[in-house]
């Protein structure tokens, strides 16, 4: 038994090894529980680590054709660890001066020498956080890394950066409402309504604490990576938003209004194409500080008179060519006295000139001859119409609408006739948009929206179809009626003002005046409303516009809510249905116009459709202006020295903005297209922190 | 007793401390993974306490089944085992999955699994196969150089992703030669290699440069991990420094199970720190000179078998997967405690661990196998 016990004895050997270093595992334990138990005990105490929330980056919203409507922009916090491990005292001593050189020139804040003895400071007291410089953007992040000492490394180098997100509206103020803002207990627009989509979910991250009391971030396993927001596609067009809200903004300033809002609606789909909302400010200015288009109801006034003649055309109890007796403009329902806005003049009209001249006595008094007995049959067409309810809509803060019933409290012998006119009755700017829309679709009402989708960098997530909201409020012959009436409005009747060769429009006046709470309606304060579609024999969109209380004196619905109605018409009419491409038959190459910008993104398109493209120098430029050469575009060089004050002139708006942002400015951004003009010129020396304004023209 | 004795064959003295580290394994999987469940599964803490579980009962199911095998299978098993070893290697470190930056889990059928643990115990089982067999020409090197070039390929496939693995592992199999009664001169010879073959490997890390060709490979990670350890308090990891508290302050007693405060703060408290989270929790007694006795028991144990054993293969295999059990748990217990580097190696039967419970089980199942036959054989087993 050589070879057992042989084996035995080097068993036996192991097995006291194995104990004898179980004794130096026990015993370091004692030491950490008995010799050094006060300094841990100390260390849990203050417990010097945590688990800190990482933002995630807040999803973009877009408009229709994938413009951006606001998006988060990178900046970050640079921060200072000036003992990595990489940071020899020869390694600092050699570059710190260099470091400090750029830190002056990049950063500002104090001269060179001041620089280098904070950092000097910092090395000698062993920071491990000196905050450099807070909110810097993408590109300037990128470059700190290529710097002395920072270029050893994240961890070596000691350079921390961390990233957060700004919030950026590229188009400033336009549909800023509608696109909102979404705060800790403040949700507005699609910002607050698709909030939870928008925002993604946080991660979380180790954090030690530092000298000082400030957090590092430690590398670890249990964190979490934040799951990016996802982006909402909406279905705006920034074009006709832009119109809108400008044509909105002239007449507001025109008539000295207190607000406005102008609603735009694509007949077949019920997608809203632009939402305008702008309120006086009591500087006199106008903004969007309110969603009116779908926040305020009102009385409607005499648009809500199509509604009135749907009823009498839908139930057979009156015929377009009836004729009525308009008692001179004036006539007495109990004590209380109805007027026409103008004088008739004739004694009878037919009841189709009621609607064209938008008689309130004719209109009031059909609807008595055929509802007096019966108003419940009345109201069954604002319920089949889907007006006495709320439309659903996407975003937070629609109105309720109020119609009055019989038997309820506020219901008198005079409701029903005032009703017929537009008075007793509360509706928002988006539900009477949605019902013209409906009567310009043959009857069938779609459900108004904003969303079209959501989308995870690019790949669809969910995807929002139109949806039909009443099948049909009316049968088709009807609507082609009502349509042909609305058709007379501008041919003959109200709004004649509005009539134009090129492009038909079809609508209605509204002149309301605003209700003053409990004490009836004012004499002298009005809304002024056109809602109609276009264009007249083959319906797109309609659009809805309401001005309140215009205080120059013209308060009619076709001279202050017409003209933008109009304008928004004739806009979309030059560019966005009925624009026929250049027929070339000519067989040579089209070369595209090149916006400026990130050249590496116009290249890819470029190489994708065959064009070529080469750099004017010898090396690609990273950001660049273009020109046509050929059957080539040329790329040029185009960034000057990062404290100088760049050259976006041609530019898009959003490489624009980066890099004017990336250079500390603030940017203000006018109308939309390519960059046209820029208020600071290019070469001046950078402010930070200053504004410039960019105004873009097509 | 009697129902004990009837189901649980071979020695019950290390079954005893295999069912006691199990349990205390579960409860302290239970409560280290609070934050580790908030973070990754919304909150459900039972999620990691119910795998842990399950894999904990299959662990049992197989040590029952191998406790019930001829062990002289083993020998034939490890040949097996060995060459599946040879070829699944190469494919984890060409395809396997990435988790925690290391290329060290492979797929098949569904099941991700580390493929170091599979080597580690064929590589054992087949040494002490070997060895059986060369126990005649122990002397020779002709005997030495081939399982030599075994364990040194099979360790390098290890290396380049999970060093600390293909470190313990080589150690134990130097372990298992010196047992097996390799001439020591030979030894001696190899163990002066190995420390020439270290001081070079320190010399290469601590100047290799992290951001260049070794970027994208794990050796930042050792380099870092080496010079913290080497630096002495002032570059104390996070880890370090939350485990020398969690122990510090577990105190004589612990705190009483679940009631671990380091366990948010320690990162890896459920696996790779387990036995700093296992003080804490239940204290020096219990959580450290208990379950450290558990272990030492099995391997004291499985000297019996050596002695009792007719066939030098049943003494090797049996001491053989001791030590290799024995030597990981300690090393273990030494990087928790900061006496050892940090390295990723979990407390066998203890540490939540998926896969390598099953091959941990698989080597305790062989042990036991090995002792219910020289047990049997010696009649002291009245229904045997």
């Amino acid at each position: 038994m050589n070879i057992k016990k042989s084996i035995l004895t080097r068993v036996y050997i192991s097995f006291l090894l194995v104990v004898i270093f179980g004794v130096f595992v026990i015993g370091q334990i004692i030491k950490l529980q008995f010799v050094e138990k006060d300094k841990w005990k100390k260390l849990s105490l203050e417990q010097s680590i945590r688990y800190n929330e990482v933002e995630a980056s807040r999803g973009n919203i877009y408009a229709a054709n994938g413009e951006l409507l606001a998006t988060s922009l990178p900046r970050f916090d640079v921060y200072w660890d000036s003992r990595a491990s990489g940071i020899s005292n020869a390694l600092f001593e050699e570059k710190v001066d260099s470091l400090a050189f750029l830190l002056s020139v990049h950063f500002g804040i104090k001269p060179e020498q001041d620089w280098q003895r904070d950092l000097r400071k910092a090395r000698s007291q062993g920071s491990r956080y000196l905050r450099l410089k807070r909110n810097i953007g993408f590109s300037l992040a990128k470059d700190i890394r290529k710097w002395p000492i920072f270029r050893k490394g994240k961890y070596k180098g000691g350079l921390i950066l961390e990233e957060k997100s700004s919030r950026k509206m590229p188009y400033g103020i336009l549909a800023a409402r509608t696109v909102g803002f979404s705060r800790e207990t403040y949700h507005v627009g699609v910002e607050g309504a698709f909030d939870s989509i928008l925002a993604g979910v946080q991660g979380q991250r180790l954090e030690e604490k530092m000298y000082g009391g400030v957090w590092k971030p430690v590398a670890d396993q249990n964190g979490v990576d934040p799951k990016d927001g996802l982006d909402v596609y909406t279905t705006i067009d920034i074009e006709l938003q832009d119109v809108a809200e400008d044509a909105l903004y002239r007449t507001l300033v025109k008539n000295n209004a207190h607000h406005g809002c102008v609603v735009l609606l694509e007949v077949e789909t019920g997608a809203v194409k632009a939402i305008a909302n702008l309120e006086r400010q009591k500087d006199g200015s106008y903004a969007e500080t309110y969603n009116y288009a779908i926040g305020e109801s009102t009385d409607p006034g005499s648009t809500f008179k199509l509604m009135s003649f749907m009823a009498l055309l839908e139930d057979g109890k009156a015929e377009l060519s009836d004729s009525i007796d308009i008692e001179g403009g004036r006539t007495k329902y109990y004590d209380q006295e109805m007027v026409d806005a103008s004088r008739p003049k004739r004694q009878f009209q037919t009841l189709r000139e009621c609607f064209e001249r938008s008689s309130n006595v004719g209109t009031s008094k059909a609807i008595m001859a055929a509802y007096k007995d019966n108003p419940q049959a009345y109201l069954k067409h604002i319920k089949n119409a889907h007006l006495d309810r709320k439309l659903g809509f996407e975003i937070k803060g629609e109105s309720s609408p109020l119609v009055k019933a019989p038997g309820q409290p506020g219901w008198s012998g005079t409701t029903l006739p005032w009703m017929s006119i537009g008075y007793e009755v509360l509706l928002n700017p988006m539900q009477i948009a949605a019902f013209y829309n409906a009567i310009a679709n043959d009857g069938k009402m779609m459900k108004p929206y904003l969303i079209s989708a959501i989308k995870d960098a690019g790949r669809s997530i969910e995807k929002f179809e139109p949806q039909v909201l009443e099948r049909a409020i009316c049968s088709k012959s009807t609507a082609k009626q009502l349509q042909g009436l609305m058709e007379g409005v501008v041919e003959n009747g109200t709004a004649t003002n509005l009539k134009d060769l090129g492009l038909k429009v079809a609508g209605k006046t509204g002149t309301a005046q605003v209700a003053l709470g409990s004490k009836g309606f004012s004499k002298t304060s009005h809304t002024a409303s056109f809602a109609g579609y276009f264009p007249a024999y083959n319906p797109k969109y309609t659009c809805y516009v309401v001005v309140n209380r215009p205080s120059m004196g013209v308060y009619y619905g076709s001279l202050v809510a017409g003209p933008v109605f109009r304008e928004v018409a004739d806009k979309v009419y030059a560019t966005v249905a009925y624009s026929k491409p250049i027929e070339s038959k000519e067989e040579t190459a089209q070369i595209p116009w090149v916006k400026g910008g990130y050249t590496v993104e116009a290249r890819s398109v470029l190489n994708k459709m065959g064009i070529s493209s080469h750099p004017k120098q010898d090396s690609w430029p990273e950001w660049g202006s273009t020109a046509k050469r050929g059957l080539a575009v040329v790329f040029v060089e185009k960034v000057p020295a990062k404290s100088k004050v760049p050259n976006v002139i041609g530019w898009g708006l959003r490489d624009a903005v980066y890099i004017l942002e990336s250079r500390g400015l603030k940017v203000r951004v006018q109308g939309y297209g390519k960059v046209n003009t820029q208020s600071i010129p290019s070469g001046s020396q950078i402010i930070k922190g200053s504004t410039i304004l960019i105004r873009l023209k097509p | 007793m009697q129902v004990f004795n009837k189901y649980f064959k071979g020695d019950r003295l290390i079954w005893l401390c295999i069912i006691f580290l199990s349990l205390i394994g579960v409860a302290g999987v239970y409560s280290a993974t609070g934050s580790l469940a908030f973070a990754l599964k919304g909150g459900d803490t039972e999620y990691y306490l119910l795998k842990h579980t399950v894999f904990v009962v299959v662990g049992f199911i197989i040590m029952y089944f191998c406790q019930m095998m001829d062990y002289r299978y083993f020998s034939r098993i490890a040949q097996l085992l060995l060459i599946l070893s040879f070829i699944l290697l190469p494919i984890t470190l060409l395809l396997g999955d990435d988790t925690n930056d290391a290329t060290r889990r492979l797929t098949i059928l569904g099941i991700s699994f580390q493929t170091s643990d599979l080597a580690k115990v064929s590589l054992i089982m087949y040494i002490s196969r070997y060895l059986s067999k060369k126990q005649d020409k122990t002397h020779e090197f002709s005997t030495l150089w081939p399982i030599l070039a075994c364990i040194v390929v099979i360790c390098l496939m290890i290396a380049p992703e999970n060093l600390s693995t293909a470190l313990v592992l080589f150690a134990t199999c130097f372990l298992l030669l010196f047992l097996g009664r390799i001439n020591l001169k030979y030894l001696g010879g190899l163990f002066g290699a190995m420390l020439l073959a270290a001081t070079l490997g320190l010399v290469f890390l601590l100047n290799v440069d992290s951001d260049g060709w070794a970027k994208s490979t794990r050796i930042p990670t050792w380099k870092a991990r080496v010079e913290r350890y080497m630096g002495g308090d002032e570059g104390e990891s996070v880890q370090v420094k939350q485990a020398k508290i969690a122990v510090s302050t577990g105190g004589l007693f612990g705190k009483g199970p679940g009631k671990s405060t380091q366990r948010v703060f320690l990162p890896h408290s459920y696996s790779d720190f387990m036995f700093a989270f296992l003080i804490e929790e239940y204290g020096l007694i219990i959580g450290g000179i208990g379950i450290m006795l558990a272990y030492l028991l099995i391997l004291f144990r499985t000297i019996r078998i050596v002695i009792k054993s007719p066939k030098a293969f049943g003494a090797l295999l049996a001491v053989g997967l001791g030590f290799f059990l024995c030597i990981q748990a300690f090393i273990h217990m030494g990087v928790s405690v900061s006496l050892l580097p940090v390295t990723g190696l979990t407390l066998p039967l203890v540490s939540m661990g998926g896969t390598s419970i099953i091959f941990n089980s698989i080597a305790f199942g062989a042990i036991l196998s090995v002792s219910r036959f020289i047990d049997e054989k010696e009649g002291d087993v009245p229904n045997g």
